[in-house]
């Protein structure tokens, strides 16, 4: 269970060179907050990722069927008045600076490669199965719950709305739950 | 009171989105070097061998927390110009449960999948396209879970607003869970990692 | 061990503040200032809630002119120690909501009166009260909702309108607080 301890990450395939360590939790946790905290000061709003996500399938569906998408509400209200862009949506700009960010942290820690994480008893086609079913019900929980991690969780809970709270207890108790279904695919 | 200062007038949308791709770039900055873009490190956290999350996120609410109840508290920020979305218990639950099972599921969350996916984890993007079908699913099964979706509304409340405390006592009650969960955390890691041996 | 050690610090650190916060909470209440929309306070009166006072803020000529119905006037020169009169409930309102927020944290230092600002004083009841307006490009859904905010204006003897919607070179200036939805708004 050598990956599982904090702090060593896994060293670039092939360059020889290990990987840089993971910051400090709590420093990381630290420096997010203060970038929420930056946005609610500078914006008036906090962060968000899973918009992003029903900006451009929105989009999507729009392109391909556009009567569908306009009288659904669930997609029309990420396709706007017609007057700018969908895509001019904060999140999804911010989303693109996630992206950016993080390649860029990858690269300059030594910690980008192409590779599959997964558990040692897990194969890839299971394991990427697996992730794709993982995130559907993801997609499907957020826009249910109005919210992620990011815009829900962590914005929601910086404000004390209680359900950012409710959302984080329930997520939290069902993934407890449910990790027993899992266990080959992580340890 | 000129906080925040795009509710104010002070700048126009442009820089408003510019600003947007400034504060991404920190936030997936931070993820990916907190370790967060790594499924095992983020799964870890539902089998106690990993507090990652956990550490991460209250570190994370509690800072911008603090943060907004004393610049409001001393006068430097406008909280009414803040718009609380409204809470909607049973939707938010229910949506928790399964988000939850579809997070230690694939590993990520979506802000994560995006960090993943960004310093080349096929499984990163693998839960990015989940996502894109969950998020359309969730639009197909519209006319049908819109009754979930919209029921009990409690409004825009706060916390302290719907207990009847005053906000000051909920931000102090929030940090000393956090640091409570803090102290427990690094505990239950110790234990788990040690006694445990091989799985 | 440094990581600890910064832990530490930081754990501290936080309860520093937060214990601070409880601290300046016990010692030093403010009174919590919302706002309230036109659209809101109008349900609110019609619903003939009886712990609700509604305080306009004007000078006595301005309040003769025109005031909100059931609202009592206290010009804000004469704002001293407001008397609550019994009611738990207080909206203020002026000409355009800015400021009058000011008067408001003086109503009720102890907390014991939920105060509320109106969403753009006057000017904002007669916008979305007494004459909404709905453009003529409304989607479905923008006309069903509009209809409970024409309905309630015709209760309060107002004139709610279809408008056709002209284009107009160059930008308008939006109001505060309405910037736009889709940067402030989304997760």
């Amino acid at each position: 269970m050598t990956a599982a301890v904090e702090g060593i990450s896994r060293p670039a395939a092939g360059s020889g060179r290990p990987a840089a360590p993971y910051m400090n939790p709590y420093l990381a946790g630290v420096g997010i907050g203060g970038i929420l905290l930056l946005a609610f000061v500078v914006m008036g709003r906090g962060l968000g990722a899973s918009g992003a996500f029903s900006t451009v399938v929105s989009v999507a569906v729009s392109d391909f069927a556009p009567a569908a998408a306009s009288s659904n509400e669930a997609f029309a209200r990420y396709l706007g008045d017609g007057t700018t862009s969908p895509f001019a949506n904060w999140i999804l700009v911010e989303i693109v600076g996630v992206i950016l960010g993080a390649l860029t942290s990858a690269r300059l820690a030594g910690r980008f490669h192409l590779t599959t994480e997964r558990g040692p008893r897990a194969g890839v086609r299971a394991r990427l199965a697996f992730a794709f079913a993982g995130g559907t019900l993801m997609g499907l929980g957020a826009r249910l719950a109005r919210g992620c991690t990011s815009g829900l969780a962590l914005t929601g809970g910086a404000m004390l709305m209680p359900g950012a709270w409710i959302f984080i207890a329930t997520a939290f108790a069902a993934g407890f739950a449910a990790s027993s279904l899992f266990r080959r695919q992580w340890l | 009171m000129s906080m925040p200062f795009y509710a104010n007038g002070l700048f126009g949308d442009g820089a408003g989105l510019t600003f947007a791709l400034v504060i991404g770039l920190a936030f997936g900055w931070f993820l990916e070097r907190g370790g967060l873009g790594n499924a095992r490190k983020l799964a870890g956290q539902f089998y106690l061998t990993d507090m990652t999350v956990l550490k991460v996120m209250f570190s994370a609410i509690v800072t911008a927390m603090l943060g907004l109840f004393w610049l409001n508290r001393v006068g430097f920020l406008d909280l009414t110009s803040i718009v609380v979305p409204g809470t909607f218990v049973a939707p938010q639950a229910i949506g928790g449960v399964i988000f939850g099972i579809g997070f230690v599921m694939g590993g990520l969350c979506p802000g994560t999948s995006c960090v993943s996916a960004a310093t080349g984890r096929r499984d990163g993007f693998a839960v990015v396209g989940g996502m894109a079908a969950g998020v359309l699913l969730f639009g197909l099964l519209f006319p049908v879970l819109r009754g979930l979706y919209e029921a009990t509304p409690l409004g825009n409340v706060t916390l302290p607003e719907l207990l009847g405390v005053r906000a000051g006592v909920v931000v102090f009650g929030v940090t000393a869970m956090a640091i409570g969960m803090f102290t427990g955390a690094t505990a239950i890691e110790r234990r788990i990692n040690q006694g445990g041996g091989r799985t | 061990m440094k990581r600890g050690g910064s832990g530490r610090t930081l754990g501290w650190l936080a309860f520093v503040v937060a214990a601070g916060a409880l601290l300046a909470e016990t010692v030093a209440p403010v009174t919590v200032v919302q706002l309230v929309t036109p659209m809101e306070l109008a349900r609110w009166i019609r619903e003939a809630r009886s712990d609700l006072d509604v305080i306009d803020t004007r000078e006595p000529e301005e309040y003769a002119a025109g005031h909100i119905p059931t609202a009592r006037n206290v010009p804000s020169t004469r704002f001293e120690g407001v008397p609550a009169m019994g009611h738990s409930t207080v909206v203020l309102y002026d000409e355009s909501g800015v400021a009058v927020t000011s008067l408001a944290a003086s109503v009720s230092p102890d907390g014991s009166v939920e105060v509320y600002v109106l969403e753009r004083g006057i000017d904002g009841w007669l916008d979305e009260v007494m004459a909404p307006r709905l453009p003529d490009t409304a989607t479905a859904a923008e006309r069903a909702a509009f209809a409970e905010q024409a309905e309630l204006s015709r209760w309060f003897g107002g004139l709610p309108r279809i408008v056709v919607v002209e284009p107009v070179a160059g930008q308008a200036a939006e109001s505060l607080p309405a910037r736009s939805k889709r940067l402030l708004g989304g997760c």
